[in-house]
């Protein structure tokens, strides 16, 4: 039981990274951001490469990794959901674009890079026992740098000015732009932090199971559920959220089987998705702003 | 030539469902990602009554009413109490739900094993076993959909449909239940696309859980999307797209093993271009919009 | 002249904000009742209350409309006369009934064109309308061709019928208004709620609006407007009352003290 609880601690910290950063970025910009999924990949593999291929230390590649994350994300955004947004177009629309930015991602990833799973140590991992507990060095880590990037994250959120900002725009765009914030700023900047935020999960993933192009998609949605279960404009919910999730699915892989462990997330997701939006019906939205 | 014959019968199948899907995001305004659930309904359910001895009308039949008293209640379900984007995740949670059914379900659907040796249809005692007698089939049903939908398309129904999608709240205010209509787009969409799988699971003589996935409804929601809603022309361009870009690429001899990736990029590039430059797609005459 | 909705003791308050206080009031057949206020006096809530899109907190409403139009194909009348409290009936019921809503941003079917959105405004017919579509199709098609003359009358008095095979979403502000209130006229509403009608659009399309209500005033159709511009209600009101933090004045306002 201990171990299922230092299991879950240590996968949830990952899922809370995807979905702070997929929160952030549907909070401010209501963009249903499915290619998350493929920035999570795209970094790592860039990683990768760098790190193995071109031979550059580790520094420098993680360095590397994540100026391309910065400018992937910005790239995305400017190719694809800016245009859509002069549009106004539907949520549901912009949803479908993202699937293909996703698509795309992977699939240049797996043309590259072949479809299998690639691990960084070969080596077992060491692990430390307390009493019957086995904790691995990669879930450490996971706690070790995970846990510090989301209270920093938290911390640049609520407590300095930028933060504010983009909380401000999460809240309410036009008095946002009213008051004089740069919405296309602060619309890149979610981007790119939600973005680091994937692929540092991506990475700590990467060195404890490995990751093909696919992995993404998997934790995406999980982050996705997080995020709607926490509620999209809380983090601390995401964060409480994302544990919940982690918890739940490393019981129902251990009761049931590692097959269920999606249909049960996404059961979950359609219970809340029914008994949050119970209000949302019957009219109760201002008629004339619908 | 036989392969030509191929082409054709999975072309038709293909038809038929994004016909199946246009009457309900085209028409219906009701963006679905679970698709592939009507159509992966349909052909097990066929598939199972096909083995057990029963012809393949009688098969079809009841597989359309399992189908419309399940699938079609549950999505009619999400369809009253949810709107837009909530809708679209629950319908991606309905189909993640389903997949985890059909692969664990072993001892009704073999779970990944699937189910082989599914029979070809028997007609008043004639065996459609070959693949030009499939054809004839297959090619019934297709006219039949067509034709369907063209005389559809002039009622005071689909109209109806169609301004449940437009003003919800404004055909509630002239007296009208768009419940109702919202279930006849859903029903008819639970029937075409129960077709399709009852004409694959023939043809391919053995299913698994495989090709009903997420990827399979995103793929169907593409067809419709590029291929345009609200009228015949659509989903016809839309399955032939589908079906021949891999043909086309195969003609320029594209060496096989890069060219499922490379289809899915191009697939994709696709999408993103007719949702930038002609959203109603390429031969629709609906936009969708915020 | 009959009364067409009476409302008795009408109130509504959200935590503790009182929107509709206590309303008493009556509006007769044949007749234009205006209401003016300022902004957050309770007007829309008023008619959300009315038409059934928010439930009062005491109930009384009294919708004495019985003027029903009987579907020209069914051989015999089977839609009910609703004879209880109307609070107890949903927004399709009070349809049925009569009653119409305009909103303050027209609502229309965007995608389907003028013609096919009065085609699509008429009330529906009686419950079993798919067995007399599948076994008395004459009946039904004797039905659709009355339906399409009367909406060709229609768009005609509206003047809108050269853009009949105009899809909704391409006309204009003003243009959508009519469409709005050309559907009511085909849905057979006999009191029509109008949610600021004169708002943003020009004086051209004021006086058509100003006709039309007029000429349907005297068909028989009673109208409740809210309305900011109190010149044009002092011009076309038979009573004009304020609607001042959810409480109506029940008297009529003096030229003098307009805006």
């Amino acid at each position: 039981m201990l171990q299922l609880i230092i299991n879950s601690f240590t996968s949830g910290i990952l899922i809370a990274m995807v979905a702070l950063g997929f929160g952030i970025i549907f909070s401010t910009t209501k963009i249903f951001h499915l290619a998350h999924g493929g920035i999570y990949v795209s970094g790592v593999y860039f990683f990768y490469w760098l790190f193995l291929v071109v031979g550059i230390g580790f520094v420098y590649s993680l360095i590397g990794a994540l100026l391309f994350t910065i400018i992937l994300a910005v790239f995305i955004e400017w190719l694809v959901y800016k245009p859509l947004l002069k549009r106004a177009t539907n949520p549901n629309i912009v949803l479908i674009s993202s699937l293909g930015v996703f698509i795309i991602l992977v699939n240049i990833l797996a043309l590259i890079a072949g479809n299998d799973i690639k691990i960084f140590s070969s080596t077992l991992a060491k692990s430390i026992v307390i009493s019957n507990v086995i904790i691995t060095k990669n879930q450490l880590n996971n706690v070790i740098v995970g846990l510090p990037i989301i209270i920093l994250f938290n911390y640049l959120i609520n407590r300095t000015e930028l933060g504010i900002k983009i909380k401000a725009v999460s809240n309410n765009l036009t008095l946002a732009r009213v008051v004089g914030i740069r919405l296309q700023n602060i619309r890149y900047l979610v981007f790119i932090l939600g973005s680091l935020m994937a692929v540092g999960a991506g990475l700590l993933k990467a060195f404890d199971t490995g990751i093909d192009p696919y992995s993404g998609l998997n934790i995406t949605f999980t982050a996705i559920v997080a995020t709607i279960l926490g509620g999209s404009n809380s983090l601390k919910g995401t964060i409480y959220a994302s544990f919940i999730l982690a918890f739940i699915q490393n019981i129902s892989e251990y009761f049931l089987s590692s097959q269920w462990r999606d249909p049960v997330t996404f059961f979950i997701l359609m219970v809340v998705l029914l008994w949050r939006t119970e209000g949302i019906l019957k009219y109760k939205i201002r008629l004339d702003e619908k | 030539m036989n392969y030509l014959i191929h082409i054709l019968i999975f072309l038709q199948i293909y038809i038929i469902l994004a016909f199946s899907l246009n009457i309900k995001t085209g028409y219906g305004g009701m963006f679905s990602l679970c698709q592939a659930v009507f159509y992966g309904t349909g052909a097990y359910v066929t598939a199972i009554l096909l083995l057990n001895g029963f012809n393949f009308i009688f098969a079809l039949v009841i597989a359309i009413l399992i189908n419309v008293l399940f699938n079609g209640i549950v999505v009619f379900y999400l369809a009253k109490r949810l709107r837009e984007l909530y809708f679209t995740l629950a319908t991606l949670a309905f189909q993640i739900i389903f997949y985890g059914i059909i692969y664990n379900w072993i001892k009704l659907t073999n779970g990944p094993y699937g189910i082989t040796g599914i029979p070809k249809p028997i007609i008043c005692n004639i065996e459609f076993s070959s693949p030009i007698s499939f054809l004839l089939i297959s090619t019934f049903f297709v006219l039949l959909t067509i034709i369907f939908f063209y005389f559809f398309h002039k009622t005071y129904l689909s109209k109806m449909i169609e301004a449940t999608r437009d003003d919800e709240i404004w055909v509630n205010s002239l007296g009208k239940n768009p419940n109702r209509y919202k279930f006849v787009s859903i029903a008819l969409s639970v029937i075409f696309a129960t077709i399709s799988g009852a004409l694959y699971a023939s043809y391919i003589s053995y299913i698994d859980p495989s090709s009903f996935t997420i990827n399979e409804s995103i793929l169907i929601l593409t067809m419709v999307l590029i291929g345009g809603s609200g009228n015949i022309y659509g989903p016809i361009t839309g399955a032939a797209i589908y079906i021949l870009l891999p043909e086309f690429l195969r003609f320029l001899n594209f060496p096989d093993h890069l060219a499922a990736n490379f289809q899915m990029i191009l697939y994709a590039l696709i999408l993103l271009l007719i949702i930038r430059f002609k959203p109603s797609g390429l031969f629709g005459k609906f936009e969708f919009k915020s | 002249m009959s009364v067409a909705l009476q409302i008795e003791d009408l109130s509504k308050h959200y935590d503790g904000i009182v929107a509709v206080d206590n309303v008493n009031f009556a509006i007769k057949l044949k007749t234009i009742t205006g209401i003016f206020g300022e902004n957050g006096a309770g007007k829309t809530t008023f008619f959300n209350l009315i038409s059934g899109y928010e439930m009062p907190d005491k109930k009384r409403i009294r919708l004495n409309l019985r003027f029903i139009e009987l579907p020209v194909y069914t051989p015999v009348s089977s839609i009910k006369i609703f004879d209880k409290n109307a609070d107890l009936l949903t927004v399709r019921e009070r349809c049925l009934l009569g009653l119409g809503r305009l909103f303050q941003k027209p609502r229309v079917f965007n995608e389907l064109t003028v013609i096919e959105n009065l085609l699509m405004s008429n009330k529906p017919i009686k419950k079993n309308s798919l067995l007399v579509f599948l076994f008395k199709y004459r009946v039904v098609k004797r039905a659709k061709i009355i339906n399409s003359i009367k909406a060709v009358k229609l768009l005609k008095e509206f003047s809108l019928y050269s853009k009949k095979d105009d899809k909704a979403f391409k006309l204009s502000f003003g243009e959508r208004k009519l469409l709005s209130l050309c559907c009511l006229m085909m849905n057979n509403s006999k009191l029509v709620l109008l949610d600021e009608p004169f708002a943003g659009i020009n004086t051209m399309m004021i006086k058509k609006l100003i006709n039309l209500i007029k000429h349907y005033k005297n068909k028989g159709v009673a109208f409740l407007i809210i309305e900011h511009k109190y010149n044009i209600l002092a011009d076309l009101c038979d009573y004009i009352y304020e609607m001042k933090s959810g409480k109506i004045n029940l008297s009529h306002i003096n030229r003098l003290t307009s805006y």
